[in-house]
């Protein structure tokens, strides 16, 4: 049975040779290759693993099915992420928390917020890849209004351009700025009783 | 400028992301404020923090192996059509129920609407497993039988599930599941396969006038149960009824075969 297609982790190398269109198995080559960028946004919107695997999923089932509408030489870590987030967005962010973050951020001053924080966790030379940090980090930026938190998971964990999130995010590129200069600084203030327990330490 | 405004351009000159006229006004505030110095230090810092923290979370090789599967078995559907239009077969292995339905009525519908609507339940049920036989239907398969039988239950909405059969004393497994469209009805499709020769399960709501008019019928008194026996080209189908569904074993094996096969499987139900 010469098309016969046996699956299994060996099964992926066994079909692509039957293939018979290099460009679309290009395009899902590519899309694979951000699996793990699809799934840090995914597992950080989401509430739980369930909902971060149907995303994921759904977004790689939506882009094979929309091959045609992605631009050759384009970005498709941002295209992949755009398709991720509408997705999230229409199936589980319906009931999207709306907190106003001056109240979040105890109507700290801007400038004095930093300062505060400024000492707190480790220095730069002190970040190699730590368990409990990354646990800690990426609970406290669940805690965080989805508003601010997704600028966060573009930019800082998905490397997009703010050009990049405000497509993402269908907003303009100065809301970006804002939030995600809000959710930096909402991210901290998680984190600081953390990191200020630990800090000396490290 | 004051430091509250400063903020946001801080943010952006932190990621590159500040014209050069704005880079210049930031600079120059900088330059001038230790605690925005500070600022710039803190959320640069808490920046390589989320770097470092990200590392940690990788797509889980289950879900990676899910969707390699889900390319593979679009592939393959492909490839099917594109072998002549043949029969779009589709594994419901890890699909969503509700794209898989989705796909099965763009990819299965029109074509067994042309196909076979013309043909009787015999012909149909035999094409499809001598296509099966010859490798001219792509399939994906499966290593759960469980789970096979599962899915493809929920492909019809969990209004029935393919009938079962433990052939495993003929070293004979199921191999791999799909939904079949046959005129207007939702069939599910069984495939065993091992060392002996194959059979193919078809299964669907119906009662015993679906029975194609070429079959022989067969009367069990003891199990108190019509079979209905049909054949063409050395290829056998035996159908029963069981509960509200419709049973169909196709095999190069021997009508008499299947129907012992299919007295047993009655006699454990």
């Amino acid at each position: 049975m010469d098309s016969t297609y046996t699956l299994g982790y060996t099964g992926w190398a066994v079909s692509a040779t039957n293939s018979r269109n290099p460009a679309s198995d290009r395009f899902a080559t590519e899309i694979m290759t951000y699996l793990d960028h699809l799934y840090r946004v995914a597992f950080h919107l989401a509430r739980n693993a369930d909902e971060a695997k149907d995303c994921v999923q759904e977004t790689c089932i939506r882009a094979l099915s929309s091959q045609n509408q992605f631009t050759a030489g384009s970005n498709m870590r941002a295209w992949l992420t755009r398709i991720l987030y509408n997705f999230f967005y229409d199936s589980y962010a319906r009931n999207k928390r709306t907190v106003a973050v001056e109240d979040l951020l105890d109507g700290t001053d801007s400038a004095d917020f930093w300062e505060i924080h400024a000492g707190d966790g480790p220095g730069p030379e002190t970040l190699v890849l730590d368990h409990e940090l990354g646990a800690k980090i990426g609970a406290a930026i669940k805690q965080i209004p989805e508003e601010f938190r997704a600028p966060i998971l573009l930019v800082d964990m998905g490397d997009l351009t703010y050009a990049e999130a405000a497509e993402v995010l269908s907003c303009p590129i100065g809301t970006v700025r804002s939030r995600l200069s809000r959710g930096r600084r909402l991210l901290q203030k998680q984190l600081s009783g953390y990191l200020g327990k630990t800090g000396t330490d490290r | 400028m004051r430091c509250d405004q400063a903020q946001e351009l801080i943010t952006a000159h932190l990621d590159n992301e500040l014209s050069a006229e704005e880079r210049t006004i930031v600079e120059a505030h900088l330059e001038t404020c230790g605690r925005c110095r500070h600022a710039l230090a803190a959320e640069t810092k808490l920046k390589q923090q989320i770097k470092v923290a990200q590392r940690e979370v990788v797509v889980p090789v289950a879900l990676r192996r899910e969707i390699e599967s889900e390319i593979a078995a679009r592939r393959a559907a492909v490839a099917a059509k594109a072998d002549g239009g043949f029969a779009a077969w589709f594994s419901f292995h890890s699909w969503r129920p509700a794209f898989a339905m989705a796909l099965l009525l763009m990819s299965l519908g029109i074509f067994f609407f042309t196909q076979s609507a013309r043909k009787d339940l015999a012909t149909v049920t035999i094409d499809s497993h001598r296509d099966l036989l010859s490798g001219k239907t792509a399939l994906v398969r499966y290593d759960d039988a469980n789970r096979l039988r599962q899915e493809l239950s929920r492909a019809v909405g969990g209004r029935f599930a393919p009938v079962a059969f433990d052939l495993s004393m003929m070293k004979l497994y199921p191999v791999s599941g799909f939904v079949q469209k046959i005129g207007d009805r939702e069939v599910l499709v069984t495939v065993y396969q091992g060392s002996g020769p194959a059979i193919t399960c078809f299964t669907f709501l119906g009662t015993e006038s679906d029975a194609p008019k070429s079959a022989e019928r067969f009367y069990d008194a003891e199990m108190k149960l019509n079979f209905y026996s049909f054949s063409q080209d050395g290829i056998s189908g035996v159908m029963h009824k069981e509960g509200d569904v419709i049973c169909i074993l196709v095999s190069k094996m021997a009508p008499a075969d299947l129907l012992a096969l299919l007295r047993g499987k009655s006699a454990h139900a």
